[in-house]
């Protein structure tokens, strides 16, 4: 289903490249394997990093990160993600990171920033497997706030529900690419721009390696109790 | 497939930016040429778009290209008979904007000037291009509510008359300077030409036609605008479906020039929500949401940033198609000609002050 997605896009947008995607976790490009950080190709993301560099807000401050996460996702996967959406939509580096982890489902932790902002962070996997995606993101700066969930709520809204025999609730955001679920076509977005452009590939595999040392610094700080400067 | 080589004219409509991206990116497309109405957008068009030749009018654009072979009509809906005979006598296919016009003589000799030389003329309702109208859509059909006891929908905005000044002069937004019923200082031509949406989306969601309607109109919010500005329908449809419908200008906005940040008073731009109640169920849809939010620059309001909008991904896509492959559009002037005779009548209704039967 991803490659034929992806496909499409390769033919339609005249990319003359061979690219091979199997899951949403990696694409392999001209022989080579990059790893998809599927978050940056969510336009939720993009739009938050936009209105923080565009003049809408100034002065960030604090950047707040949840998500809770059915049973049968790893932890640090989650840590990893999250980690990577506040470099991203901020736009700077973690230089610091504090974290404590319990039974390997539940984590809270701050991450400084090097441009001074304080990231705080709680992710868990306590949802029942199958549950939907809980989360939010949101930066506060001297001049106003900006966020992907709505004010005054808790968790995600959805673009359709249905109550009937069954409750289901949908969110499609991509025409194109329809049928696919948002993390889906977040994972088939970026795995495209991957293909379309060299530097990006070169810049995800740096990103891949700046997570890696953040990972083993927050394992480093549970397991030690202390702030790790990375 | 070859590209098509695409032009637009006037460029004084809302939509006319949405175009820039897509008629820009899509490897189906050559744009050629812009024609603008006059200086203030093709100032605008100038600081907004770079490398596409501009010129005062659509004749002389036309001229210099005769390589045009399709055009988008981003024009005030007056222009567009003069337009669509420009266009169909060269041959050259149109992608209309949502209100051809509301004059029923003149939209009967839209259609022959089409069929008669042979050109597509597919109209602009991007609702068709939305994936969560195709999930909407996929549901109901699905079973999963029953069968479809009401319809209630919601197609509101800010008002565009400030930045689209011909969406505030009768006469260049209905055709014509009609009161809106006796004793009322307004005239047809407002919120309701704006937003033909949710009575396109009900015949095509229901697959039958209107039957009864009533329409009221309420007090301006913007009591300085010559036309309606709050208006709702109530009716049933041929199918026994019945619906409530708000094309409303009811989310306020600052009076600006050119649209941009800030544009909101009201924290949302726009809504698209549409409540389906079954026999067996209920499906809630909100077309343009969820999105992201800030308060911040230029008036640190609470506001809605739209986030996930591509809609003329899909359009442009199925005009080329239609061009290309010689297919009927989906939402083509014979069908859409329901649709405008339905919104005629809801303006009867609030003249009569009575149920108009269809």
């Amino acid at each position: 289903m991803y490659q034929e997605k992806l496909d499409l896009l390769l033919k339609k947008y005249d990319v003359p490249v061979s690219a091979r995607m199997d899951g949403t976790e990696a694409v392999e490009i001209g022989g080579k394997e990059y790893p998809i950080l599927s978050h940056r190709a969510e336009r939720r993301f993009a739009e938050l990093r936009k209105m923080l560099h565009n003049g809408t807000t100034e002065g960030m401050s604090a950047v707040r990160c949840g998500h809770v996460a059915p049973a049968d996702v790893p932890l640090y996967d989650l840590i990893r993600r999250e980690l990577d959406i506040a470099r991203f939509i901020t736009g700077q580096e973690i230089v610091g990171v504090t974290a404590f982890v319990r039974d390997d489902r539940a984590a809270t932790l701050i991450a400084e920033l090097d441009g001074g902002p304080v990231c705080s962070m709680e992710v868990a996997n306590t949802l029942p497997e199958g549950a939907k995606h809980i989360d939010k993101h949101e930066v506060i700066t001297a001049r106003g706030l900006v966020c992907d969930r709505v004010v005054d709520s808790q968790i995600p809204a959805q673009s359709i529900y249905l109550y009937g025999e069954t409750e289901e609730a949908y969110t499609d955001v991509d025409f194109e690419l329809y049928g696919l679920d948002q993390d889906e076509v977040a994972a088939v977005r970026f795995a495209f721009a991957l293909a379309k452009d060299q530097g990006l590939r070169e810049e995800t595999l740096r990103n891949a390696e700046t997570l890696d040392r953040l990972i083993e610094a927050v394992q480093k700080s549970a397991e030690t109790g202390e702030r790790i400067p990375v | 497939m070859e590209k098509l080589k695409i032009a637009m004219m006037s460029m004084t409509h809302g939509h006319t930016r949405k175009y820039y991206q897509v008629l820009k990116e899509n490897p189906k497309l050559e744009w050629i040429a812009v024609s603008t109405a006059n200086e203030d957008v093709k100032r605008i068009f100038l600081n907004s778009v770079e490398g596409i030749p501009c010129y005062d009018s659509d004749e002389e654009m036309l001229d210099a290209h005769p390589e045009i072979e399709a055009a988008v009509l981003a024009s005030e809906n007056s222009e567009h008979l003069r337009q669509m005979k420009l266009c169909a006598e060269r041959g050259i296919h149109i992608l209309s904007m949502k209100i051809p016009t509301f004059d029923m003589e003149e939209y009967d000799e839209m259609i022959r000037l089409c069929e008669e030389h042979h050109v597509v003329c597919q109209i602009e309702l991007e609702l068709h291009y939305n994936p969560v109208v195709a999930r909407m859509k996929e549901l109901v059909e699905s079973g999963k509510i029953g069968n479809l006891l009401s319809f209630k929908a919601t197609n509101t905005t800010l008002s565009p008359v400030w930045a689209f000044p011909w969406q505030g002069v009768p006469e260049k937004s209905y055709g014509k300077r009609v009161p809106l019923k006796d004793g009322d200082s307004r005239f047809r031509g407002g919120a309701l030409c704006d937003h033909p949406h949710i009575f396109d989306m009900i015949r095509h969601v229901t697959g039958s036609e209107f039957d009864t309607l009533y329409a009221s109109a309420a007090p301006n919010i913007r009591p300085d605008i010559e036309e309606e500005d709050m208006l709702n329908i109530v009716g049933r449809m041929k199918n026994g479906v019945i619906f409530s419908l708000d094309p409303s200008w009811s989310n306020m906005e600052e009076r600006l020039k050119v649209p941009g940040p800030g544009w909101e008073v009201a924290p949302k731009r726009m809504e698209v929500n549409l409540i389906l109640c079954g026999d067996k169920g209920t499906v809630m849809t909100d077309c343009f949401g969820p999105n992201t939010y800030h308060n911040g620059a230029p008036n640190d309001r609470y506001t809605v940033n739209y986030t996930y909008f591509d809609e003329w991904v899909g359009l442009i896509d199925e005009f080329v198609d239609n061009i290309r492959l010689d297919r009927l559009p989906k939402i083509n002037l014979r069908w859409h000609r329901e649709t405008v005779r339905v919104m005629n009548a809801v303006y009867d209704s609030i003249a009569s002050g009575k149920v108009v039967q269809l």
